[in-house]
């Protein structure tokens, strides 16, 4: 008797859940977004928010602005879900100049904010190009690899080279380091896997380090005295390497376990630098400890990796070659946060995806996730 | 099944670049990935100690908190010294021109001198950005309410509190308290620095120096947590400073002030103590000093003018002034000779003005041109015949003389519980081998016996001596401290110490000598103390002493002989009174000016109105 109702409570349990299960299936299915990765990456802006809320020193503000910032994100990222690789294809290159266009835009008629002109003021909106740009290199070199169908000449490659510069250029020149290179790196990534020749990888990678003391000279002057306070902060200390001694003051004192949440004393008695944007990782793992860190590392690697298996599963050229190549970018752009606020590299200004506060760079990450889902939710279609 | 599809082969070569390559990626993510784990365990694991402790330096702050100075108060209760709050006017460090405008806006309120400007901005380099640098200090009540009133406009501007040592009764008690200043390198050394962390101040002379311990008390410590600007968010910890005692004195200020006035212009000192129990009442030198000049830090030019003034204001003649001690000397001399039979009350010597060492031309002349005719020990003393004392420690002999006076404590310091005593002189053969390289000639032992030649006492040293005479031979250190109260209350009574007694063999000598040194103040005797005067309601017992300073005759103060100043005698007084029961010992030094018996006489007067008005009254 006391088994048959407990058995029967089971079964309309097992029942109701699988119905509600197979609702938002049909949900994320019908607007074409993929289950996993819509939770890992809801996931990271819920720990991101709850980071955020410390890191602000418990400003509910904020963090209201930053929950308007990833539904605005959501908003955005199941819009552009809904346009097929295809359609994007055939934008890429229209994409491409339209960014251009506005980086010289920038250039010239650009809102002034700290010292650097990256925005773009379109009646109350702020738009910063450089963000765009760095969804539209990547489409603009996936296409131009896709279009010639083959092992690409050297002809190909000086293209694709000058593709690349371009926007790196002007974005250096506005000037955002950080931003540039993503720019850069995520075009590189498209550039790796479109199958350059071992030979033409190891000349470029020689070639490199050639250029880097002669790009020495393009850099600006504050942007020269980062990178000498990067390899030697403790030569100035209370000027140019304070923010980054106090980082990793911040995170060697979190320990193995952390100080706890809301307990992490480098930030809330601000001698933590950018506690809200850049150095939020220091704020996480004062207060989170290694355990924590890992965690936050493995999330985001397990993103990039189930966009990795998207990647390989793509039929076209141009899709799995953007699909790579924005997931990288991604996890890139965390690795060098991390590594930055860490002192393994130096302070370039790159904030950590999803966990940062800010819209604008909330709002291209959601972006090239969704065209990821997308590629992974048409795939079946052509 | 080989494809000859040139379009197909192609495709089929990228994509097996394209997965190829896409392992790579994901590998090289992953390898990177691992390196920034690795650093995370590098700070967060192997460096974590390190990391916290430059994490716990950041956020705490360990501000020291001053203990109270002790304060000092006569025996009455009369405050000697006290504390009083004074006010710093401080900037917060920014940028020079900045500090302009601000330094520009106080001038509206509160008057600014160039000086005062000139060394704040020669002290800005000095200090770390967002810390307080004084600007002015020792703000007056109506600088300090126009500060308060405009403050709204005055940002980035700090009243500062400090306590300031103050001394009520200034050059009165200027020596002996002495005063408090900054730590220099040589006190840093012998301090625990931890224990001054909030004011660095120490006391430099006198009572402050002395007790410094005592006064200083316990420095504790707040222990702060700030912020990145320097603001403090909370107190984490408090340990309260404990306060330095409370010291009573044994001077009585009215003599005190009495002593002072009583010195007047001359230079000299006067020194009044209980016998029995070595209290100091009073202890006056002059020229004096006042101790305030110090308390807000002296100016360099104030220093070197006290310095370099005339009689050394800042040298205490109590205790580090060195005299010949003269006539005072021959009490003692009288004591011993009587109680070792070397003399009896009989023996006479006929005093001609005039005497010669056996075989030699030498004359050594009595103070009285034509000398004082048959003279027995008691008229020796009232009349401080030097013929006679001649006579007699040239029979005694330099040791013996020594043994006599070794006794009393001339030659050692007293012990006082004051710094930088001086310990005199008592010459022996011995001695002068030493530091002169040469034998003793009996000439030495003649000058000796009248307190001249080699011969130095401090003032202290000889009111400790005559005071043993008051009281038969007890010796008691003399001292200044009565007793300290801790800051919870319980009082702390000082051990006066005593030393061995001087014991006589016939206990008549000491009447003897002092019915002796009780017709010195007698002018119907022809006592040489005669200027004493009136001593009604009280009985007293003296002597008078003079020492040369320049070798000419010892009568020449009351004459109208045109001698330099700096040359003239130097006089002594030496008193204790009443006879039976002493209650005090005077000793009063005049340098090149007579009228110590006088001076002597005016304090005695004093001190006995007083207690027997007390007396009758209680």
């Amino acid at each position: 008797m006391k088994q048959s109702s407990s058995h029967s409570s089971f079964n309309r349990s097992f029942k109701k859940s699988h119905s509600r299960k197979s609702w938002w299936r049909h949900f994320l299915k019908r607007w074409h977004l993929d289950p996993l990765l819509s939770g890992l990456l809801l996931l990271l802006s819920a720990i991101g928010c709850v980071i955020l809320y410390s890191a602000s020193d418990m400003d509910k503000h904020m963090v209201m602005h930053q929950l308007a910032h990833i539904g605005l994100a959501w908003a955005v990222l199941i819009a552009i879900a809904q346009v097929p690789p295809q359609q994007l294809k055939q934008w890429a290159p229209l994409l491409y100049a339209l960014g251009i266009i506005l980086l010289l835009a920038v250039l010239f008629v650009g809102h002034v904010d700290n010292g650097a002109r990256r925005w773009l003021n379109l009646g109350g909106f702020h738009l910063q190009p450089s963000e765009l740009m760095k969804l539209f290199t990547p489409m603009m070199l996936a296409f131009h690899f896709d279009q010639i169908k083959r092992i690409p000449s050297a002809r190909d490659n000086i293209i694709a080279c000058i593709l690349i510069a371009i926007p790196t250029v002007l974005t250096m020149k506005q000037p955002d380091l950080g931003t540039a290179i993503i720019i850069a790196s995520s075009a590189l990534w498209v550039f790796f896997l479109s199958g350059l020749s071992r030979r033409t990888l190891l000349f470029a990678s020689g070639a490199s380090i050639v250029a880097i003391p002669f790009s020495w000279h393009f850099l600006h002057s504050y942007q020269k005295a980062r990178i000498m306070t990067f390899l030697n902060p403790e030569t100035d200390p209370l000027g140019n390497g304070y923010h980054i001694i106090q980082s990793k003051i911040a995170i060697g004192s979190g320990g193995f376990l952390g100080k706890g949440w809301l307990h992490g004393t480098q930030s809330h008695l601000n001698f933590l630098p950018e506690h809200t944007t850049d150095f939020i990782f220091s704020v996480f793992s004062e207060e989170w400890g290694l355990i924590g860190s890992i965690l936050l590392i493995a999330l985001f690697f397990a993103i990039f990796y189930r966009c990795m298996v998207t990647a390989q599963h793509q039929k076209d050229h141009f899709s799995r070659l953007l699909c790579a190549a924005l997931a990288t970018s991604f996890l890139f752009a965390a690795l060098v946060n991390m590594g930055m606020v860490t002192g393994l590299l130096p302070v370039v200004g790159v904030p950590l995806p999803f966990i940062s506060y800010g819209g604008s760079v909330m709002l291209s990450q959601a972006a090239s996730f969704a065209m990821i889902m997308s590629m992974r939710a048409h795939k079946r279609m052509w | 099944m080989q494809s000859t599809n040139p379009i197909q082969r192609n495709k089929m070569k990228l994509n097996r670049r394209f997965s190829q390559r896409l392992i790579i990626l994901i590998a090289s993510m992953a390898l990177l990935t691992l390196i920034l784990i690795g650093r995370l365990f590098f700070l967060q694991v192997i460096r974590h100690e390190n990391y916290t402790n430059q994490s716990q330096s950041n956020l705490l702050n360990i501000i020291p908190s001053a203990p109270s100075r002790g304060l000092i108060t006569d025996r009455n209760k009369y405050f000697l010294a006290k504390n009083i709050p004074t006010y710093t006017l401080s900037l917060m460090s920014a940028g020079k021109d900045l500090l302009h405008d601000k330094i520009t806006a106080i001038r509206h309120f509160i008057p600014i001198s160039d000086k005062e400007e000139l060394r704040f901005f020669r002290m800005l380099p000095h200090y770390r950005l967002y810390q307080p640098i004084p600007l002015k200090t020792h703000l007056t009540n109506v600088q300090l309410a126009r500060y308060y009133v405009n403050r709204y406009r005055l940002s980035g501007t700090y009243i500062q509190s400090q306590m300031m040592r103050t001394y009520p009764e200034g050059d009165v008690t200027g020596p002996l308290i002495g005063y408090v200043g900054r730590i220099n390198n040589h006190e840093a050394n012998q301090i625990n620095m931890n224990n001054y962390g909030a004011q660095p101040v120490i006391g430099k002379a006198g009572v402050e120096k002395q007790y410094e311990q005592l006064l200083h008390g316990e420095s504790g410590h707040n222990e702060l947590e700030i912020n990145a600007k320097g603001e403090i968010t909370q107190t984490l910890a408090k340990t309260p400073a404990k306060d330095g005692s409370t010291l009573t004195l044994t001077l009585d200020i009215k003599l005190q002030r009495l002593a002072q006035r009583i010195l007047g212009k001359d230079t000299g000192a006067i020194v009044m103590l209980d016998p029995n129990n070595g209290d100091i009442l009073a202890m006056a030198s002059r020229p004096t000093y006042d101790n305030n000049l110090f308390s807000g830090g002296i100016s360099h030019n104030d220093y070197q003018h006290l310095l370099n003034a005339d009689g050394h204001p800042l040298f205490n003649r109590i205790l580090q002034g060195q005299f010949a001690p003269g006539s005072t000397i021959k009490p003692f001399i009288a004591l011993a000779a009587l109680d070792k039979n070397i003399i009896t009350t009989n023996t006479t010597v006929y005093d001609p003005g005039w005497f010669r060492i056996k075989g030699t031309k030498h004359i050594y002349h009595d103070w009285h041109l034509t000398g004082h005719g048959w003279v027995n020990v008691v008229k020796a003393i009232k009349l401080s015949c030097d013929v006679f004392f001649y006579h007699l420690v040239q029979l005694m002999g330099i040791h013996k003389l020594d043994d006599a006076l070794n006794p009393f404590g001339f030659g050692q310091p007293t012990g006082v519980d004051l710094p930088r005593e001086h310990a005199g002189l008592l010459p022996s053969p011995s001695w002068k081998k030493q530091t002169h390289g040469q034998i003793w000639f009996t000439g030495d032992t003649i000058e000796t016996g009248i307190g001249q030649g080699f011969f130095l006492v401090t003032p202290l040293q000889l009111a400790s001596a005559i005071a043993s005479i008051a009281t038969h031979g007890k010796r008691v250190v003399p001292h200044v401290l009565k007793s300290h109260t801790t800051p919870d209350g319980s009082i702390h009574l000082f051990e006066p110490k005593q030393l061995s007694p001087v014991i006589l063999k016939h206990a008549w000598v000491w009447d003897t000598v002092i019915k002796a040194m009780q017709q010195v103040v007698e002018p119907k005797l022809h006592g040489t103390g005669h200027y004493f005067g009136s001593h009604r309601g009280f009985t007293v017992a003296g002597k008078t002493g003079t020492a040369q300073v320049y070798g000419h005759t010892r009568d020449e103060d009351r004459t109208r002989r045109n001698i330099p100043k700096h040359l003239r005698n130097n006089h002594w007084f030496v008193a204790f009174a009443p006879v039976k029961h002493p209650k005090v010992a005077v000793v009063v030094v005049i340098e090149h000016n007579a009228w110590a018996d006088k001076k002597a006489g005016q304090l005695l007067r004093a001190y006995f109105a007083e207690h027997s008005h007390h007396e009758a009254t209680s």
